[in-house]
């Protein structure tokens, strides 16, 4: 017997078997109308995450959109006098819409895995981002380094680079293993900030498989593998925590090195808390993402060391055009030593030169809330261009205290 | 195929209620080929793919038309046969393992009249199952089954080359 003859006869067999359901399907599909429309909302929070990444994916698309703009935006960049900022070409080509195919549960595999490589560079073998303080920036702070505001912040802002920063979505593949000890792999790519490709590998194990209300809840053993470099040991499950669905998810070296972050799932919101342990050191952020009718807001909160009840500093992304160049801007709350600092970062991707090599990297312009509109608009003023952005760093005011009140309702 | 499915995936989406049936005829064959290898009862199966057409339509707006459609199908098909298949071993007192178990055989069977079928089932793997059976039944090419199953195109003619080649020597037997 052939393989032709094989395949017929499995076909014979089974169109004597195959149910005929076709007056069912007109008969259910005319009744449950009516109840489709019903289930909208419920709908829409069941698929809370894939439309934060795709909100996410559209607000880092336009940010990172500043290396395309930026080409044509030569002249207008602020000069330098270290000539350390120079033009940049497009590192990243055009930005489509984030991965379509991904659905909750792998959406935040991946953040998790481009968590552990963005916040754990060092050890995962993905070069780490630079950033470079704009000759305009001039704040009178004596007592506050942005430098070290931005080396805080950096990690986070390749994590967004990486997540987005390519020409198409990547597509999680994933595959069942037949030998060795995991049963499965999920391989996917993403092209870091310099355009260099950083390739995720996850095998892993699903034990207790558990489904309610049609939605799968496990636990996840495994190993995370980052451009084949150290494999991390991974642990995550995914549980129903008083009617809220929560999903864990922990890269570790060891002990004393590890990111675990936990998610979240609301109806117009998904909230990712990190902990990053680095030599023992531990660093607690909450990543919000929040979904609005037509707009989205990406909160950034690190969280006081000896009470993760109280909120240490607390950052606001968001995304403007200005002359058709993406500037992400960042109004931040910080504790510090003389008391708590507020104020604004602009940022922008550059090329910056360094160490005679030129690298893509970030620029940052910094101002405080309380100086004057011609210091707040420098980059904009060198494109003899003007908007006025006062109402809205008013009501950044207004959420940041609103954030506060909400986090600590929340933890 | 992909492309009409997810064509009349949207003009459902649209509230155009003949597409339903427009595309149970254009999928029927193979939802009921990718739940084939996890059940063997006729009417469990019939259960499940009226399932499947339900969850189909009353989940039709979470379709994102840039996705595949089948896959998306079929997601829901194995989803339902996940829980109508628990439902029945509760209802018949059996213990419930894991569900792997489940759906590697530990459903009992019955009232089917297809041998063959039923030995693939007996002799095949279930990744290497679910490949014949779309190929054979649903008349999926290689590049079709490796989309809907997410599995790179390689894998799958080597599963489906490797399950003919066992299928040959078993049936060669007879």
């Amino acid at each position: 017997m052939n393989n032709k003859d094989i395949l017929k006869k499995i076909k014979r067999e089974a169109v004597k078997i195959e149910p005929n359901l076709s007056v069912f399907i007109h008969e259910r599909f005319a009744n449950s109308r009516t109840k489709k429309k019903r289930s909208w909302w419920t709908f829409f929070s069941s698929a809370t995450l894939v439309l934060s990444v795709l909100v996410l994916g559209l607000l880092l698309g336009n940010f990172s959109s500043i290396s395309i703009s930026s080409t044509n935006q030569t002249s207008s960049i602020p000069s330098t006098t270290s000539a350390s900022i120079i033009p940049s070409e497009p590192p990243i080509s055009e930005i489509s819409l984030p991965p379509l195919r991904l659905e909750g549960d792998k959406a935040a595999l991946s953040i998790s895995t481009i968590a552990t490589a963005s916040l754990f560079n060092n050890l995962a073998n993905v070069t780490p981002l630079q950033t470079k303080q704009s000759t305009a920036f001039s704040p009178n702070r004596p007592n506050f380094d942005f430098n070290e505001t931005m080396n805080l912040l950096q990690p986070y802002l390749g994590m967004f680079e990486q997540l987005l920063g390519r020409s198409e979505a990547p597509s999680i593949v994933t595959e069942t293993l037949t030998s060795g000890v995991f049963a499965y792999v999920d391989r996917f790519e993403v092209v870091d900030i310099q355009g260099t490709p950083v390739a995720y590998e996850l095998y892993y194990n699903l034990e207790n498989v558990l489904e309610i209300n049609e939605e799968l809840f496990y636990d996840l053993s495994g190993e995370l593998r980052i451009n084949g470099g150290v494999p991390f040991n991974v642990i995550g499950q995914k549980v129903m925590e008083d009617d809220e669905k929560v999903l864990s998810f922990k890269a570790e070296l060891d002990g004393s090195n590890y990111i675990e972050s936990v998610y979240k799932f609301e109806e117009d919101e998904t909230k990712i808390r990190i902990r990053k342990m680095t030599n023992g050191i531990l660093n607690i952020s909450i990543l919000k993402l929040e979904v609005d009718e037509d707009e989205t807001e990406i909160k950034l909160f690190f969280l006081q060391e000896n009470d993760e009840s109280r909120i240490r500093d607390r950052f606001k992304f968001e995304y403007e055009i200005e002359d058709n160049e993406t500037i992400l801007k960042i109004s931040f709350s910080m504790m510090t030593q003389a008391g708590v600092e507020r104020g604004k970062i602009k940022v922008r991707v550059v090329e910056v030169l360094d160490a005679n090599n030129v690298v893509i990297g970030y620029e940052y312009l910094a101002y405080n809330l309380d100086e004057n509109d011609e210091e707040k608009d420098e980059w904009r003023d060198k494109r003899d261009d003007h908007h006025e952005d006062d109402d809205e760093d008013d009501e950044d005011d207004e959420d940041d205290e609103d954030d506060e009140d909400d986090e600590d309702e929340d933890d | 195929m992909p492309a009409e499915i997810n064509y009349i995936l949207r003009r459902i989406q649209q509230g155009d209620v003949d597409a339903m049936n427009d595309l149970y005829v254009l999928t029927k064959r193979g939802v009921f080929s990718f739940i084939l290898p996890y059940v063997h009862d006729v009417h469990l199966t019939e259960d499940i793919m009226q399932e499947t057409y339900l969850k189909v339509f009353q989940h039709i707006d979470q379709f994102t038309p840039k996705t595949n459609g089948l896959n998306w199908i079929l997601t829901i098909a194995k989803h339902t046969a996940f829980n109508l298949i628990k439902l029945r071993q509760r209802e018949q007192s059996i213990d419930v393992q894991t569900f792997q178990d489940t759906l590697s055989g530990g459903y009992d069977t019955y009232n089917m009249d297809s041998p063959t079928i039923l030995k693939i089932k007996e002799i095949l793997p279930e990744d290497e199952a679910t490949i014949v059976l779309l190929h054979a039944v649903g008349d999926y090419k290689h590049r079709e089954i490796a989309s809907i199953l997410n599995v790179p195109i390689g894998t799958i003619t080597w599963k489906y080359n490797k399950a003919m080649k066992t299928l040959r020597e078993v049936l060669q037997d007879e």
